[in-house]
Protein backbone atom coordinates (compact mmCIF):
# COMPACT_ATOMS: atom_id res chain seq x y z
CA UNK A 1 0.00 0.00 0.00
CA UNK A 2 1.12 3.50 -0.83
CA UNK A 3 2.25 5.78 1.96
CA UNK A 4 -0.73 7.33 3.77
CA UNK A 5 -1.79 10.73 2.54
CA UNK A 6 -4.64 13.13 2.98
CA UNK A 7 -7.31 12.75 5.56
CA UNK A 8 -6.71 9.23 6.80
CA UNK A 9 -4.01 6.72 7.51
CA UNK A 10 -4.50 2.99 7.17
CA UNK A 11 -3.30 0.48 9.72
CA UNK A 12 -4.44 -3.08 9.07
CA UNK A 13 -3.29 -4.25 12.50
CA UNK A 14 -5.61 -1.81 14.27
CA UNK A 15 -8.65 -3.09 12.42
CA UNK A 16 -8.98 -6.30 14.37
CA UNK A 17 -7.55 -5.38 17.75
CA UNK A 18 -10.86 -5.84 19.53
CA UNK A 19 -11.43 -9.24 17.94
CA UNK A 20 -8.04 -10.56 18.95
CA UNK A 21 -8.08 -9.23 22.51
CA UNK A 22 -11.59 -10.40 23.39
CA UNK A 23 -12.12 -13.86 24.89
CA UNK A 24 -13.34 -16.35 22.30
CA UNK A 25 -16.79 -17.85 22.71
CA UNK A 26 -16.89 -21.63 22.90
CA UNK A 27 -18.13 -22.27 19.33
CA UNK A 28 -15.41 -19.98 17.95
CA UNK A 29 -12.78 -21.65 20.13
CA UNK A 30 -13.84 -25.12 18.97
CA UNK A 31 -13.95 -24.05 15.30
CA UNK A 32 -10.41 -22.66 15.54
CA UNK A 33 -9.34 -25.87 17.31
CA UNK A 34 -10.86 -27.94 14.49
CA UNK A 35 -9.01 -25.86 11.88
CA UNK A 36 -5.72 -26.02 13.81
CA UNK A 37 -5.11 -29.50 12.36
CA UNK A 38 -5.62 -28.31 8.78
CA UNK A 39 -8.18 -26.83 6.38
CA UNK A 40 -11.70 -28.23 6.60
CA UNK A 41 -15.06 -27.58 4.93
CA UNK A 42 -18.21 -26.58 6.81
CA UNK A 43 -19.63 -30.07 7.35
CA UNK A 44 -16.16 -31.34 8.34
CA UNK A 45 -15.88 -28.59 10.97
CA UNK A 46 -19.31 -29.50 12.38
CA UNK A 47 -18.45 -33.16 12.81
CA UNK A 48 -14.94 -32.38 14.11
CA UNK A 49 -16.29 -29.96 16.74
CA UNK A 50 -18.73 -32.65 17.93
CA UNK A 51 -15.78 -35.04 18.22
CA UNK A 52 -13.49 -32.56 20.02
CA UNK A 53 -16.20 -31.76 22.57
CA UNK A 54 -17.08 -35.45 23.00
CA UNK A 55 -20.55 -34.77 21.58
CA UNK A 56 -21.33 -31.97 24.04
CA UNK A 57 -21.34 -29.24 21.38
CA UNK A 58 -23.37 -29.93 18.22
CA UNK A 59 -22.95 -26.91 15.97
CA UNK A 60 -25.89 -26.10 13.72
CA UNK A 61 -25.22 -24.55 10.32
CA UNK A 62 -26.61 -21.20 11.50
CA UNK A 63 -24.26 -21.06 14.48
CA UNK A 64 -21.32 -22.33 12.42
CA UNK A 65 -21.67 -19.74 9.67
CA UNK A 66 -22.39 -16.86 12.06
CA UNK A 67 -19.15 -17.80 13.85
CA UNK A 68 -17.24 -18.23 10.56
CA UNK A 69 -18.53 -14.83 9.42
CA UNK A 70 -17.24 -13.21 12.59
CA UNK A 71 -13.93 -15.08 12.50
CA UNK A 72 -13.43 -14.13 8.84
CA UNK A 73 -14.12 -10.49 9.63
CA UNK A 74 -11.52 -10.69 12.39
CA UNK A 75 -9.14 -12.38 9.93
CA UNK A 76 -8.73 -15.37 12.23
CA UNK A 77 -9.85 -17.77 9.48
CA UNK A 78 -9.89 -17.47 5.70
CA UNK A 79 -11.10 -19.51 2.73
CA UNK A 80 -8.55 -22.10 1.61
CA UNK A 81 -10.05 -23.58 -1.55
CA UNK A 82 -13.36 -24.58 -3.13
CA UNK A 83 -14.54 -27.87 -4.56
CA UNK A 84 -17.72 -29.02 -6.27
CA UNK A 85 -18.82 -32.38 -4.85
CA UNK A 86 -22.04 -33.99 -6.13
CA UNK A 87 -22.96 -30.65 -7.69
CA UNK A 88 -22.62 -28.84 -4.35
CA UNK A 89 -20.14 -26.11 -3.49
CA UNK A 90 -17.77 -27.10 -0.74
CA UNK A 91 -15.52 -24.35 0.63
CA UNK A 92 -12.56 -25.16 2.84
CA UNK A 93 -11.40 -22.80 5.58
CA UNK A 94 -8.00 -22.52 7.19
CA UNK A 95 -6.55 -20.90 10.27
CA UNK A 96 -4.62 -17.68 9.64
CA UNK A 97 -1.44 -16.83 11.59
CA UNK A 98 -3.56 -14.38 13.62
CA UNK A 99 -6.09 -17.15 14.22
CA UNK A 100 -3.35 -19.46 15.48
CA UNK A 101 -2.11 -16.74 17.84
CA UNK A 102 -5.64 -16.06 19.10
CA UNK A 103 -6.24 -19.79 19.67
CA UNK A 104 -2.92 -20.17 21.52
CA UNK A 105 -3.71 -17.12 23.68
CA UNK A 106 -7.18 -18.44 24.49
CA UNK A 107 -5.82 -21.91 25.28
CA UNK A 108 -3.29 -20.29 27.64
CA UNK A 109 -6.01 -18.25 29.30
CA UNK A 110 -8.23 -21.31 29.78
CA UNK A 111 -5.25 -23.31 31.08
CA UNK A 112 -4.43 -20.58 33.62
CA UNK A 113 -8.08 -20.38 34.73
CA UNK A 114 -8.30 -24.15 35.07
CA UNK A 115 -5.05 -24.23 37.06
CA UNK A 116 -6.35 -21.51 39.40
CA UNK A 117 -9.64 -23.38 39.90
CA UNK A 118 -7.83 -26.63 40.57
CA UNK A 119 -5.47 -24.94 43.05
CA UNK A 120 -8.33 -23.33 44.99
CA UNK A 121 -10.34 -26.55 45.11
CA UNK A 122 -7.28 -28.45 46.29
CA UNK A 123 -6.61 -25.89 49.01
CA UNK A 124 -10.23 -26.19 50.14
CA UNK A 125 -9.99 -29.98 50.08
CA UNK A 126 -12.88 -30.22 47.62
CA UNK A 127 -11.05 -31.69 44.68
CA UNK A 128 -11.75 -35.36 44.19
CA UNK A 129 -8.43 -37.18 44.59
CA UNK A 130 -6.79 -34.18 46.30
CA UNK A 131 -5.54 -33.91 49.89
CA UNK A 132 -8.31 -33.87 52.47
CA UNK B 1 -22.69 -37.34 4.48
CA UNK B 2 -26.21 -38.48 3.90
CA UNK B 3 -27.44 -35.97 1.35
CA UNK B 4 -31.04 -35.82 2.49
CA UNK B 5 -32.38 -38.83 0.55
CA UNK B 6 -35.69 -38.89 -1.33
CA UNK B 7 -37.11 -35.92 0.54
CA UNK B 8 -34.18 -33.72 -0.52
CA UNK B 9 -35.98 -31.37 -3.01
CA UNK B 10 -38.59 -30.25 -0.47
CA UNK B 11 -35.97 -30.19 2.26
CA UNK B 12 -33.71 -28.01 0.09
CA UNK B 13 -36.63 -25.65 -0.59
CA UNK B 14 -37.25 -25.41 3.15
CA UNK B 15 -33.62 -24.57 3.83
CA UNK B 16 -33.59 -21.97 1.05
CA UNK B 17 -36.72 -20.34 2.49
CA UNK B 18 -34.94 -20.03 5.84
CA UNK B 19 -31.77 -18.73 4.20
CA UNK B 20 -33.88 -15.93 2.69
CA UNK B 21 -33.75 -14.42 6.19
CA UNK B 22 -30.01 -13.81 5.80
CA UNK B 23 -28.53 -10.55 4.46
CA UNK B 24 -28.30 -10.64 0.64
CA UNK B 25 -24.53 -10.17 0.84
CA UNK B 26 -24.25 -13.27 3.03
CA UNK B 27 -26.59 -15.31 0.83
CA UNK B 28 -24.53 -14.46 -2.25
CA UNK B 29 -21.26 -15.37 -0.55
CA UNK B 30 -22.27 -18.45 1.45
CA UNK B 31 -25.83 -19.44 0.53
CA UNK B 32 -25.02 -22.39 -1.74
CA UNK B 33 -22.31 -23.57 0.64
CA UNK B 34 -24.76 -23.51 3.57
CA UNK B 35 -27.40 -25.44 1.63
CA UNK B 36 -24.75 -28.08 0.91
CA UNK B 37 -23.78 -28.32 4.58
CA UNK B 38 -27.40 -28.45 5.75
CA UNK B 39 -28.27 -31.23 3.28
CA UNK B 40 -25.12 -33.12 4.20
CA UNK B 41 -25.98 -32.95 7.90
CA UNK B 42 -29.64 -33.96 7.42
CA UNK B 43 -30.48 -37.60 8.13
CA UNK B 44 -31.77 -39.66 5.21
CA UNK B 45 -35.49 -39.25 4.65
CA UNK B 46 -35.83 -35.89 6.34
CA UNK B 47 -38.41 -33.88 4.41
CA UNK B 48 -38.36 -30.47 6.05
CA UNK B 49 -36.13 -28.45 8.39
CA UNK B 50 -36.51 -29.44 12.03
CA UNK B 51 -37.51 -26.95 14.70
CA UNK B 52 -33.97 -26.95 16.03
CA UNK B 53 -32.51 -26.24 12.59
CA UNK B 54 -35.05 -23.48 12.01
CA UNK B 55 -34.23 -21.82 15.34
CA UNK B 56 -30.49 -22.18 14.71
CA UNK B 57 -30.70 -20.66 11.22
CA UNK B 58 -32.90 -17.78 12.37
CA UNK B 59 -30.54 -17.10 15.29
CA UNK B 60 -27.57 -17.18 12.92
CA UNK B 61 -29.34 -14.79 10.52
CA UNK B 62 -30.08 -12.38 13.38
CA UNK B 63 -26.44 -12.45 14.49
CA UNK B 64 -25.19 -11.65 11.01
CA UNK B 65 -27.78 -8.91 10.47
CA UNK B 66 -26.89 -7.34 13.83
CA UNK B 67 -23.15 -7.53 13.28
CA UNK B 68 -21.96 -3.90 12.93
CA UNK B 69 -20.71 -4.28 9.38
CA UNK B 70 -24.07 -5.61 8.18
CA UNK B 71 -25.85 -2.61 9.64
CA UNK B 72 -23.73 -0.11 7.80
CA UNK B 73 -21.22 -0.72 5.07
CA UNK B 74 -19.38 -4.01 4.83
CA UNK B 75 -16.65 -2.53 2.65
CA UNK B 76 -13.60 -1.58 4.68
CA UNK B 77 -13.36 1.94 3.23
CA UNK B 78 -16.89 2.82 4.34
CA UNK B 79 -16.39 1.23 7.76
CA UNK B 80 -13.25 3.29 8.25
CA UNK B 81 -15.02 6.42 7.06
CA UNK B 82 -17.85 5.78 9.52
CA UNK B 83 -15.29 5.31 12.31
CA UNK B 84 -13.79 8.74 11.56
CA UNK B 85 -17.26 10.30 11.32
CA UNK B 86 -18.30 8.76 14.67
CA UNK B 87 -15.77 10.93 16.48
CA UNK B 88 -15.54 13.89 14.07
CA UNK B 89 -19.25 14.63 13.63
CA UNK B 90 -20.19 15.41 17.28
CA UNK B 91 -17.11 17.64 17.50
CA UNK B 92 -18.13 19.42 14.28
CA UNK B 93 -21.72 19.81 15.53
CA UNK B 94 -20.56 21.31 18.82
CA UNK B 95 -18.11 23.63 17.05
CA UNK B 96 -20.75 24.72 14.54
CA UNK B 97 -23.26 25.59 17.30
CA UNK B 98 -20.66 27.60 19.24
CA UNK B 99 -19.36 29.36 16.10
CA UNK B 100 -22.81 30.14 14.70
CA UNK B 101 -24.09 31.43 18.05
CA UNK B 102 -20.99 33.62 18.36
CA UNK B 103 -21.51 34.83 14.78
CA UNK B 104 -25.17 35.64 15.49
CA UNK B 105 -24.24 37.47 18.67
CA UNK B 106 -21.70 39.52 16.69
CA UNK B 107 -24.35 40.31 14.07
CA UNK B 108 -26.89 41.64 16.54
CA UNK B 109 -27.15 45.38 16.23
CA UNK B 110 -27.81 47.30 19.43
CA UNK B 111 -31.20 48.42 18.19
CA UNK B 112 -32.44 44.94 17.28
CA UNK B 113 -33.63 42.17 19.54
CA UNK B 114 -33.79 38.70 18.14
CA UNK B 115 -36.61 36.46 19.20
CA UNK B 116 -36.83 32.68 19.23
CA UNK B 117 -33.07 32.41 19.08
CA UNK B 118 -32.91 29.99 21.97
CA UNK B 119 -36.31 28.38 21.57
CA UNK B 120 -34.78 25.23 20.18
CA UNK B 121 -32.34 23.99 22.80
CA UNK B 122 -31.72 20.64 21.15
CA UNK B 123 -30.46 21.89 17.80
CA UNK B 124 -28.94 25.14 19.05
CA UNK B 125 -27.26 24.03 22.25
CA UNK B 126 -23.74 22.60 22.35
CA UNK B 127 -24.92 20.44 25.26
CA UNK B 128 -26.40 17.73 23.02
CA UNK B 129 -23.25 17.07 20.94
CA UNK B 130 -21.29 17.60 24.18
CA UNK B 131 -23.20 14.72 25.80
CA UNK B 132 -22.46 12.49 22.81
CA UNK B 133 -18.76 13.42 22.96
CA UNK B 134 -18.69 12.64 26.71
CA UNK B 135 -20.28 9.22 26.17
CA UNK B 136 -17.83 8.49 23.35
CA UNK B 137 -14.88 9.50 25.57
CA UNK B 138 -16.23 7.22 28.32
CA UNK B 139 -16.34 4.43 25.70
CA UNK B 140 -20.10 4.04 26.11
CA UNK B 141 -20.61 3.61 22.38
CA UNK B 142 -23.98 1.83 22.52
CA UNK B 143 -25.35 4.37 25.00
CA UNK B 144 -24.12 7.17 22.74
CA UNK B 145 -25.84 5.52 19.75
CA UNK B 146 -29.09 5.24 21.74
CA UNK B 147 -28.83 8.92 22.73
CA UNK B 148 -28.24 10.07 19.15
CA UNK B 149 -31.17 7.93 17.99
CA UNK B 150 -33.44 9.59 20.56
CA UNK B 151 -32.14 13.06 19.59
CA UNK B 152 -32.88 12.29 15.93
CA UNK B 153 -36.43 11.24 16.79
CA UNK B 154 -37.01 14.34 18.95
CA UNK B 155 -35.75 16.68 16.24
CA UNK B 156 -37.73 14.96 13.50
CA UNK B 157 -40.89 15.20 15.61
CA UNK B 158 -40.13 18.88 16.12
CA UNK B 159 -39.65 19.41 12.38
CA UNK B 160 -42.88 17.59 11.53
CA UNK B 161 -44.77 19.74 14.03
CA UNK B 162 -43.27 22.78 12.32
CA UNK B 163 -42.13 24.10 15.67
CA UNK B 164 -38.77 25.25 14.48
CA UNK B 165 -39.56 28.92 14.94
CA UNK B 166 -37.77 29.72 11.70
CA UNK B 167 -34.66 27.68 12.55
CA UNK B 168 -35.58 24.81 10.25
CA UNK B 169 -32.15 24.40 8.69
CA UNK B 170 -30.60 24.17 12.17
CA UNK B 171 -33.05 21.47 13.19
CA UNK B 172 -32.63 19.62 9.90
CA UNK B 173 -28.84 19.81 10.25
CA UNK B 174 -28.94 18.47 13.82
CA UNK B 175 -31.47 15.73 12.95
CA UNK B 176 -29.44 14.59 9.92
CA UNK B 177 -26.23 14.84 11.92
CA UNK B 178 -27.51 12.68 14.78
CA UNK B 179 -28.94 10.16 12.29
CA UNK B 180 -25.54 9.84 10.58
CA UNK B 181 -23.85 9.66 14.00
CA UNK B 182 -26.16 6.81 15.04
CA UNK B 183 -25.20 4.84 11.93
CA UNK B 184 -21.51 5.71 12.41
CA UNK B 185 -21.49 4.56 16.06
CA UNK B 186 -23.39 1.35 15.33
CA UNK B 187 -21.82 0.50 12.00
CA UNK B 188 -18.10 1.03 12.46
CA UNK B 189 -15.23 -0.20 14.59
CA UNK B 190 -15.87 2.89 16.72
CA UNK B 191 -14.42 6.26 17.68
CA UNK B 192 -11.13 4.75 18.91
CA UNK B 193 -10.31 3.57 15.42
CA UNK B 194 -11.60 6.85 14.01
CA UNK B 195 -9.20 8.78 16.24
CA UNK B 196 -6.29 6.66 15.03
CA UNK B 197 -7.24 7.31 11.41
CA UNK B 198 -7.55 11.07 11.77
CA UNK B 199 -4.67 13.30 10.80
CA UNK B 200 -3.89 16.91 11.65
CA UNK B 201 -4.53 17.79 8.02
CA UNK B 202 -8.02 16.29 8.18
CA UNK B 203 -8.76 18.03 11.48
CA UNK B 204 -7.63 21.37 9.98
CA UNK B 205 -9.93 20.88 6.95
CA UNK B 206 -12.88 19.98 9.21
CA UNK B 207 -12.36 22.94 11.56
CA UNK B 208 -11.88 25.43 8.71
CA UNK B 209 -14.91 24.13 6.81
CA UNK B 210 -17.13 24.17 9.91
CA UNK B 211 -16.11 27.71 10.86
CA UNK B 212 -16.67 28.96 7.29
CA UNK B 213 -20.12 27.38 7.01
CA UNK B 214 -21.09 28.55 10.51
CA UNK B 215 -20.03 32.14 9.74
CA UNK B 216 -22.09 32.29 6.55
CA UNK B 217 -25.08 30.61 8.22
CA UNK B 218 -24.90 33.12 11.06
CA UNK B 219 -24.87 36.01 8.58
CA UNK B 220 -27.84 34.66 6.65
CA UNK B 221 -29.80 33.74 9.77
CA UNK B 222 -29.17 37.20 11.23
CA UNK B 223 -30.68 38.77 8.12
CA UNK B 224 -33.70 36.45 8.14
CA UNK B 225 -34.47 36.21 11.85
CA UNK B 226 -37.68 37.75 13.13
CA UNK B 227 -36.84 40.90 15.05
CA UNK B 228 -38.61 43.27 17.30
CA UNK B 229 -37.92 46.57 15.64
CA UNK B 230 -37.24 49.15 18.30
CA UNK B 231 -38.27 52.77 17.73
CA UNK B 232 -35.72 54.64 15.66
CA UNK B 233 -33.99 51.49 14.44
CA UNK B 234 -32.92 51.24 10.83
CA UNK B 235 -34.30 48.28 8.85
CA UNK B 236 -31.81 45.61 7.90
CA UNK B 237 -29.89 46.37 4.74
CA UNK B 238 -28.83 42.80 4.20
CA UNK B 239 -30.43 40.92 1.34
CA UNK B 240 -31.41 37.39 2.42
CA UNK B 241 -31.42 36.07 -1.13
CA UNK B 242 -27.90 37.37 -1.80
CA UNK B 243 -26.63 36.00 1.51
CA UNK B 244 -28.31 32.66 0.82
CA UNK B 245 -26.59 32.42 -2.52
CA UNK B 246 -23.29 33.35 -0.90
CA UNK B 247 -23.81 30.71 1.79
CA UNK B 248 -24.57 28.05 -0.79
CA UNK B 249 -21.53 29.09 -2.84
CA UNK B 250 -19.35 29.05 0.28
CA UNK B 251 -20.57 25.57 1.12
CA UNK B 252 -19.74 24.31 -2.37
CA UNK B 253 -16.29 25.95 -2.28
CA UNK B 254 -15.51 24.51 1.16
CA UNK B 255 -16.61 21.00 0.14
CA UNK B 256 -14.70 21.21 -3.16
CA UNK B 257 -11.56 22.38 -1.34
CA UNK B 258 -11.96 19.63 1.25
CA UNK B 259 -12.50 17.01 -1.46
CA UNK B 260 -9.35 18.20 -3.21
CA UNK B 261 -7.46 18.04 0.09
CA UNK B 262 -8.59 14.47 0.80
CA UNK B 263 -6.33 12.28 -1.25
CA UNK B 264 -7.46 8.90 0.02
CA UNK B 265 -10.66 7.03 -0.78
CA UNK B 266 -11.63 6.84 2.88
CA UNK B 267 -11.05 10.58 3.27
CA UNK B 268 -13.41 11.27 0.38
CA UNK B 269 -15.98 8.92 1.91
CA UNK B 270 -15.72 10.84 5.19
CA UNK B 271 -16.52 14.04 3.31
CA UNK B 272 -19.49 12.45 1.57
CA UNK B 273 -20.85 11.24 4.92
CA UNK B 274 -20.33 14.66 6.51
CA UNK B 275 -22.08 16.23 3.52
CA UNK B 276 -25.33 14.44 4.53
CA UNK B 277 -26.01 16.90 7.37
CA UNK B 278 -23.86 19.57 5.68
CA UNK B 279 -25.99 19.85 2.55
CA UNK B 280 -28.99 20.74 4.71
CA UNK B 281 -27.60 24.16 5.54
CA UNK B 282 -27.46 25.80 2.10
CA UNK B 283 -30.61 23.94 1.02
CA UNK B 284 -32.45 25.04 4.15
CA UNK B 285 -31.30 28.61 3.83
CA UNK B 286 -32.54 28.77 0.25
CA UNK B 287 -36.08 27.62 1.13
CA UNK B 288 -38.71 30.31 1.73
CA UNK B 289 -38.69 31.68 5.24
CA UNK B 290 -40.32 31.10 7.66
CA UNK B 291 -40.30 27.57 6.36
CA UNK B 292 -42.55 25.63 8.66
CA UNK B 293 -44.65 22.60 7.79
CA UNK B 294 -44.23 21.00 4.37
CA UNK B 295 -41.77 23.62 3.16
CA UNK B 296 -39.50 22.99 6.15
CA UNK B 297 -39.44 19.27 5.38
CA UNK B 298 -37.98 20.07 1.94
CA UNK B 299 -34.72 20.62 3.85
CA UNK B 300 -34.59 16.87 4.46
CA UNK B 301 -34.67 15.91 0.79
CA UNK B 302 -30.98 16.59 -0.04
CA UNK B 303 -29.64 14.59 2.95
CA UNK B 304 -32.10 11.77 2.26
CA UNK B 305 -31.08 11.65 -1.41
CA UNK B 306 -27.38 11.71 -0.49
CA UNK B 307 -27.85 9.04 2.19
CA UNK B 308 -29.66 6.81 -0.33
CA UNK B 309 -26.77 7.30 -2.77
CA UNK B 310 -24.26 6.33 -0.06
CA UNK B 311 -26.19 3.15 0.77
CA UNK B 312 -26.24 2.18 -2.93
CA UNK B 313 -22.50 2.90 -3.28
CA UNK B 314 -21.68 0.96 -0.11
CA UNK B 315 -23.72 -2.04 -1.24
CA UNK B 316 -22.01 -2.03 -4.63
CA UNK B 317 -18.64 -1.86 -2.89
CA UNK B 318 -19.65 -4.84 -0.77
CA UNK B 319 -20.39 -7.12 -3.70
CA UNK B 320 -17.97 -10.00 -4.13
CA UNK B 321 -15.07 -8.92 -6.30
CA UNK B 322 -15.82 -5.23 -5.87
CA UNK B 323 -13.60 -4.73 -2.81
CA UNK B 324 -10.57 -2.55 -3.32
CA UNK B 325 -8.03 -1.21 -0.89
CA UNK B 326 -8.62 2.47 -0.36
Amino acid sequence: MRAPAGLVMYHQSIYNDDMKQRALQEPAFLILTALAAGPQHGYGIMTDVAGISAGRVQLGAGTLYAALDRLSTGRLVEPDREEIVDGRLRRYYRLTPDGARALAAEAGRLRANAAAATRRLRQAGRLAGGPA
Amino acid sequence: MTGGGPGAPSLERGYRRLLACYPPRHRRARGEEMVGVLLAAAPAGQRRPTGRETADLLRGAARIWLAPRSFAAPARGWRDALAVVSIALPLIMALRVVAETAGLAAAIYPERIYVSLTSDVVSLSPLSPGLVILLVVLRLRRTAAAVTLVLTAVLLAQAIRGAGAGLDSSIAFAASGYAVETVALAGSAGPRRGLRLMTWRGIAVAVTGTLAVAAFCAAVTAARMPVIQLPGARPSEASPSLLSALAAAAGVVVLAAAAAAARSGTGRRVLVLLAVPGCVLPAGLLTPWPGTGTVALVSYLPPLALAAGIVVAARRAARPGAGRAS
